[in-house]
């Protein structure tokens, strides 16, 4: 489904990544873990279609086809859902509107019809009942004065609903407590079906041990330094990311 | 004066008078000989009075600090003819002329409209109201003699202060009139509608007296034809007793082409509440003025503002809070939307006396530029001579948010959409405020309308 091959990115003249090679195929769930720095938030946004990130090098295919060269609302036409680790407060903007008008570009994309207001509230209502979310979250502005968990969970709301082929998680752990981390992997969870794959990337073990991996990557300087199984996610835990750095000068894999 | 009910007015669309136009003053002397020979003296005196002011201060120039932003000597060029009741020239006047050009015919079932700033029975929808309250236009109580217009009318304005005040007061004539006694809280909103026409000059007065403990909503809304070239230049006065509560709306939705100077006047009563809403998107050139005087202690006002231009046009909101009293709170949020080569002024002024202690004022202009051509000037104004105060302020000027834009295109919405959706989101967080549901979906059908 996503095929990474020697991507190499600036950024305000900077290399962040440094050739990454990844292959994710339907009905995998792949870790990407790394520390601080390592570039994993500019692969999220170089996959969603940020354009302050200059790809200097290598090609992306997603379903064989150039994701490169895909405007962002292209890319989440065609199925990719990046789930933010800061989803932006949109001030003004009704969250209901928001979602519906979300879904209902995608459901164009793919030759559906427009879902009327009505049934839409019905078919949102479940989908946040199913994550614990209130439905007064409905009526206030996209993520709006939300705390941190509660814009978590509007990110997996909008997955659930767009259910797109390719989900990428940005540190969505990150400032959920664990009752909210346990909602959150299990929405992740219903999603781990054939036709679909899921890319998760942080920084901490933690997550993984709700939404297991089919595969862990480590990303060190901007390059996979190894991949594994999930067994790495956990030798990573104990031993921190230190003992990588050795493996990445000598150039091991 | 305007005689009776049986009188008809003009065309709307390119009227003409037959009248030769005039200087903004130059009327003065017929529409004195021909309609005014019988008025008050006191009114004599206060047009008078206006009209020698006006005489030497002329037209204000951007040599002077309060119209440093806005030229209006586009007005002296002009030449529009004076206000007048219409009794030849083209047809009547019909509710469909005023439904196409009404932001919402469910605003209120009470509904006074003025055409050039003249009384039009016919298309007024009024009601009588228990308890004293009254409702009408001015015009026809000026004939009477109306102690309360006459104490109240002319006593808040401030000829001296502004030119186009001193016009004003120069051809007062008519107007709405609402009266709330004492404790009485009127639930229908009273809708006043100003239509003007191609080539007129008006000059509407509105007075509005609301007593100790009653409330009022009062909309103002002024209308004119797509491609009509004229001058409205309302003044309202408004005075509120001990704990009176009034929510006002103005609705600025002139023709692109006309000039719009108004003044807003309010004298607040201890512990009253008055909230502004200021809603304007057309004319040429538009300044409005809206000073509050909170001249009770624990008296509070909050004035919401949201303009959305484009193409040439020029608008600028001057706007006062002069806090006269202790325990007094203000707050003000003002959102522009400008695109083209489109031109804004927001100065905010806030004044806090000496004994204005414990004053709690907070003042807030954004602009939304859509167009690189388009600029704003925001000056915001604080006075403060009070030592226990808390007065905050912020302005910023700023183009669409690139991470909002980027975070929507992410879920598949477009460019376009996700801009419009995010302009009309700006301007929400402003109309949000309104409280009447018919006003409020009128305006956010204008909004998208506009994008």
């Amino acid at each position: 489904m996503l095929e990474v091959r020697n991507l190499h990115t600036k950024v305000d003249g900077k290399a962040i990544l440094k050739g990454i090679d990844l292959s994710v195929k339907a009905g995998e769930v792949h870790a990407i873990m790394g520390p601080n720095g390592s570039g994993k938030s500019t692969l999220t946004q170089v996959l969603a279609g940020r354009e302050d990130y200059e790809v200097t090098e290598g090609e992306v295919l997603y379903k064989g086809r150039d994701l490169l060269e895909m405007a962002p609302e292209i890319r989440a036409r065609e199925g990719i859902f990046v789930a933010f680790q800061y989803p932006v407060e949109i001030p003004g903007v009704n969250n209901s509107y928001f979602l519906r008008t979300a879904l209902n570009t995608i459901r164009r994309h793919k030759g559906l019809e427009d879902i009327d207001a009505f049934d839409f509230l019905e078919m949102i209502k479940t989908h946040m009942s199913d994550i614990g979310m209130d439905p007064g979250m409905l009526d206030r502005s996209v993520n709006e004065g939300f705390s941190g968990g509660e814009k978590k969970r509007n990110e997996i709301l909008q997955m659930s609903l767009l259910r797109p082929d390719l989900t990428i998680l940005d540190e969505t752990d990150s400032g959920l407590d664990i009752d909210a981390l346990k909602i959150v992997a299990a929405g992740v969870n219903r999603f781990r079906q054939p036709d679909k794959a899921i890319v998760v990337i942080t920084h901490y073990q933690r997550l993984l041990d709700y939404i297991e991996p089919d595969f862990v990557h480590v990303l060190w300087n901007g390059q996979i330094v190894k991949s594994g199984q999930k067994e790495l996610a956990f030798e990573l835990e104990e031993r921190g990311y230190d003992w990588l750095r050795e493996a990445a000068l000598n150039g091991g894999r | 004066m305007v005689e009776g009910s049986s009188v008809e007015w003009g065309a709307l669309i390119m009227l003409e008078s037959g009248r030769q136009p005039l200087s903004l003053l130059g009327a003065y002397e017929s529409v004195k000989k021909e309609r005014w020979t019988r008025s008050p003296s006191w009114l004599s005196a206060v047009r008078e009075e206006g009209r020698a002011l006006f005489e030497k201060m002329g037209l204000p120039t951007r040599r002077q600090e309060e119209w440093k932003y806005t030229d209006v000597s586009a007005l002296g060029r002009q030449e529009f003819s004076a206000p007048f009741p219409m009794h030849s020239a083209g047809r009547p006047l019909e509710e469909s002329d005023l439904s196409r050009l009404l932001l919402s015919e469910d605003i209120s079932p009470l509904r006074l409209v003025f055409v050039d700033g003249f009384y039009s029975h016919s298309l007024s929808r009024t009601g009588k109201f228990p308890d004293g309250v009254e409702t009408g236009d001015l015009g026809s109580l000026l004939k009477e003699d109306h102690s309360m217009v006459e104490k109240h009318l002319a006593s808040y304005a401030k000829p001296d202060e502004n030119s186009f005040v001193a016009l004003n007061s120069a051809f007062i004539e008519d107007g709405g009139w609402v009266y709330i006694p004492d404790g009485v809280r009127l639930t229908v909103p009273v809708h006043l509608v100003y239509l003007s026409t191609n080539g007129v000059g008006s000059h509407p007065r509105n007075v509005v007296v609301v007593g100790n403990g009653a409330a009022v909503t009062v909309i103002e809304e002024y209308i004119g034809d797509a491609g009509a070239v004229y001058f409205s230049n309302p003044v309202t006065e408004i005075r509120m007793g001990d704990g009176a509560e009034v929510e006002h709306y103005k609705i600025q939705r002139e023709s692109e082409d006309a000039f719009h100077i108004a003044m807003i006047e309010v004298k607040q009563g201890e512990g009253s509440r008055f909230v502004s809403h200021n809603l304007g998107f057309g004319g040429r050139l538009t300044r409005n003025n809206i000073h509050s005087y909170l001249t009770g202690p624990g008296s509070s006002c909050m004035f919401n503002g949201l303009f959305m231009i484009g193409g040439t046009q020029h608008v600028d909101n001057h706007t006062l809070i002069h806090h006269g009293a202790p325990d007094c709170r203000s707050e003000e949020v003002y959102h522009g939307i400008l695109d083209g080569r489109a031109r804004g002024v927001f100065n905010g002024k806030i004044y806090v006396e000496r004994e204005a202690q414990r004053t709690d004022s907070r003042q807030t202009s954004r602009s939304l530029m859509l167009s690189t051509d388009a600029a704003v000037d925001a000056k915001p104004q604080l006075e403060i001579f009070a030592d226990d105060v808390k007065c905050t302020h912020g302005a910023t000027v700023g183009q669409i948010d690139r991470d909002s834009l980027y975070y929507m295109r992410s879920r598949g919405i477009s460019m376009d959409e996700a801009r419009r959706m995010l302009t009309r989101g700006f301007a929400r967080q402003i109309t949000d405020r309104v409280k009447l549901d018919s006003l409020r979906q009128g305006l956010e059908q204008e909004l998208t309308n506009k994008l």
